[in-house]
């Protein structure tokens, strides 16, 4: 499995190259579980060119994943890798969407609840059926993810995505480096604002273009295959 | 019950702020605490009328305004909740999206409260202001961009007008640049900004970059 598996001890983590820092616990966790989404998309030859999702889903378990990929067995990420890649049936559900980080454009928000997601609660009032909300709702751009749509963040990051949070993660520890902050809004807050910088500028990873267009471009990518790859082994999803 | 809590805060006004507050005074003394730009003073006047607040709300109106000023997040946060007796005004409903905001880096209670801000005193500039800014930091540049502009159209209600529509400004000029990549206008947004505030370094130094790109 090409790089990726990261470390976290509190605040602070060490991914294999170099070390980095996130200004809260939560931000820093995120860290491990965003990479995790990602290479969970990323076909693999070791599973016959299938992502490590498809193989999950098409097998119903996550024993051949980690039989090709025994180093996960022993990372201190096995039981996150174990959490994520129990598909069951919720993964399929519109719910679903609330359990996914959304990425590194959303990794210093909360966790973001349904309750939160006035959107979708406007849709259910407004629709006679549940599922036409739905089909609407997961197309709409979220003030919950960053603009990005329910189903993009369903559908998750994958290589480039990866690349570039690393890159963030490297450019904000630059940024913050030294820095002091009086409080929590203010620990928060220059790193959000470091990240919407990052965001819009042209970066090599994705050949010139702004890290928000690569993003969005290889989650409708994803969004594409998953869908693709739930349609022809006829199973149900509220994104599809 | 209620009769000994009010001279406790009496007493603590007193002692602490050599402040006597009466049935009498309490309206005008908040008034002259609030120290803000005309409609705000006219929300506040117009908030007692209706409302008839009491000598009670008065203490800790006053307490909480010093509490705001002193930037003390516990007893911020203490008169706010005893507050909450009384019918919602802007001011606290603001205060508190802001601590929200700068102090916790709670984005979505903020943006919640400047809401609440909105259904109390409707198109106030400091609210659009601060959803601008909030907006910018979810990442939803275009409603960032919207509501910076409602700022500007409605900035003579801020507390320091051209200083409001200058930031607004230049922050639509920003958006401008960064998103729309469009510097022709952010070139305008500019100029327009230190129209409004000439001392303005950073509108001064954007302008300057964007003359040396082209």
């Amino acid at each position: 499995m090409r790089g990726g598996i990261a470390s976290g001890d509190g605040e602070s983590g060490s991914l294999q190259l170099f070390k980095f820092s996130f200004p809260t616990k939560e931000s820093a966790e995120k860290t491990l579980i965003i990479q995790i989404e990602c290479n969970l998309n990323m076909p693999y030859s070791e599973l016959k060119d299938r992502t490590p999702y498809e193989d999950v889903v098409l097998n119903k378990s996550a024993t051949n994943f980690f039989n090709a990929f025994p180093v996960v067995k022993n990372a201190p990420v096995f039981k996150d890798y174990q959490r994520i890649l129990s598909l069951t049936e919720k993964e399929f559900a519109y719910k679903s969407v609330y359990s996914k980080t959304g990425g590194v454009l959303n990794i210093f928000n909360p966790k973001i609840r349904e309750s939160m997601d006035s959107d979708l609660k406007t849709l259910f009032s407004r629709c006679e059926e549940e599922k036409e909300a739905i089909r609407l709702w997961k197309y709409r751009p979220s003030e919950l993810w960053s603009d990005l749509p329910p189903k993009l963040v369903w559908a998750g990051g994958g290589n480039i995505e990866r690349e570039l949070f690393l890159d963030f993660s490297q450019y904000l520890t630059r940024m913050v480096r030294r820095k002091e902050f009086d409080t929590r809004g203010d620990a928060l807050i220059t790193p959000i604002r470091n990240l919407r910088e990052w965001q819009l500028q042209p970066n090599k990873i994705c050949s010139g273009m702004a890290p928000i267009a690569a993003i969005i471009k290889e989650r409708e990518e994803i969004y594409e295959r998953k869908s693709a790859f739930l349609k022809e082994n006829h199973i149900e999803c509220d994104f599809v | 019950m209620a009769r000994k809590r009010l001279q406790r805060y009496l007493a603590k006004i007193g002692k602490e702020f050599d402040v006597v507050l009466t049935e009498e005074n309490y309206k005008d003394v908040i008034l002259e605490e609030v120290e803000s730009p005309p409609a705000l003073l006219d929300y506040l006047r117009d908030y007692m009328e209706k409302n008839e607040p009491t000598l009670e709300w008065g203490c800790l109106m006053f307490l909480y305004v010093k509490a705001d000023e002193e930037k003390y997040v516990p007893d911020i946060e203490r008169y706010y909740k005893l507050l909450a007796r009384y019918p919602p005004n802007w001011f606290i409903e603001v205060g508190m999206a802001e601590l929200q905001l700068r102090y916790y880096g709670n984005i979505f209670k903020a943006r919640d409260g400047f809401f609440k801000g909105f259904e109390l005193r409707p198109d106030n500039a400091h609210c659009y202001y601060n959803l601008g800014y909030v907006y910018h930091l979810l990442g939803v540049f275009n409603k960032s961009f919207e509501y910076y502009e409602k700022a500007v159209i409605n900035h003579q209600t801020a507390n320091k007008p051209k200083e409001l529509k200058a930031r607004s400004l230049y922050n639509l000029a920003v958006i401008e640049m960064n998103v729309e990549r469009d510097y022709e206008e952010a070139k305008r947004y500019l100029k327009e900004a230190l129209a409004a505030m000439p001392q303005y370094p950073e509108a001064k130094l954007a302008l300057k970059q964007i003359s040396r790109w082209k």
